[in-house]
């Protein structure tokens, strides 16, 4: 996995290229964390070049999500998903609370 | 065909089962959608018996991949570890419809598993926990 961020004040987004499972999760956690430390509410995560996601992934989303809820006027967004990125999504019910663009 | 692995059981170790899985699975011309399904299913099994077969001690996962020659294809992967007797099938599946204020963080791997897979068996014999998942190409 390859993480690349665009920051613009209280925005970013997030370009994430490859695999978001058990191996490359933690690392993006990491990658989360740091955002977060610099006041950012507002995430666009760009999931165009995610070909895999388990749930490991979702699991980070999950704790990206409960962490950015708790901040006034935080959001999160995935763009660009894949069918395959998009039906793991679908299926975990996270479309129910995250929106969910797909490519 | 049929191939097997042995392989430390590792978090660490996953890039290796899955390039193996995704060997064979390319090589019987699987598309992609139910070639993520299979991988999927994998990934989740592989990493809870790295997580908690041995309790923190070395152990190891034996995988082994069948597939069959004539249609429908099915694909049957198991796993087979000699760590703590546990029985994936008897575990309460995570409830998909509540808001991500109550979610707690993890428990979805398995409810993925049953999601992509048209069948998990569980079989404790010879001291071994055996999993095997099914999928069924129409």
């Amino acid at each position: 996995m390859t993480f690349k961020k665009v920051q613009k004040g209280e925005e970013v987004t997030c370009i994430i290229e490859g695999r978001v499972d058990t191996q490359s999760s933690p690392d993006l956690q990491i990658e989360f964390e740091r955002i977060l430390d610099e006041d950012v509410k507002k995430f666009t995560l760009d999931f165009e070049k995610v070909n895999y996601l388990s749930s490991a992934g979702l699991r980070v989303i999950l704790w990206l999500q409960k962490r950015v809820s708790a901040l006034d006027g935080g959001t999160v967004e995935v763009i660009n998903a894949n069918d395959e990125v998009f039906e793991v999504f679908d299926m975990t019910g996270f479309t129910d609370f995250l929106p969910v663009n797909v490519n | 065909m049929n191939d097997t692995i042995k392989i430390p059981a590792s978090t660490k170790n996953w890039r290796i089962v899955y390039d193996f899985l995704h060997q064979h699975l390319k090589r019987n011309n699987i598309n992609h959608k139910e070639l993520s399904h299979i991988l999927l299913a994998s990934e989740e099994i592989f990493v809870n018996i790295s997580n908690y077969a041995y309790g923190g001690k070395n152990g190891n996962v034996i995988i082994n991949f069948g597939c069959s020659s004539s249609s429908p294809i099915v694909i049957k992967i198991k796993f087979t570890d000699k760590g703590v007797k546990f029985n994936p099938t008897k575990v309460k599946k995570a409830d998909v419809t509540l808001d991500f204020k109550q979610r707690k963080i993890g428990g979805l791997g398995l409810f993925i598993v049953y999601k992509v897979m048209n069948k998990v068996e569980y079989k404790y014999e010879n001291s071994s926990n055996n999993l095997i998942i099914t999928k069924i190409i129409k």
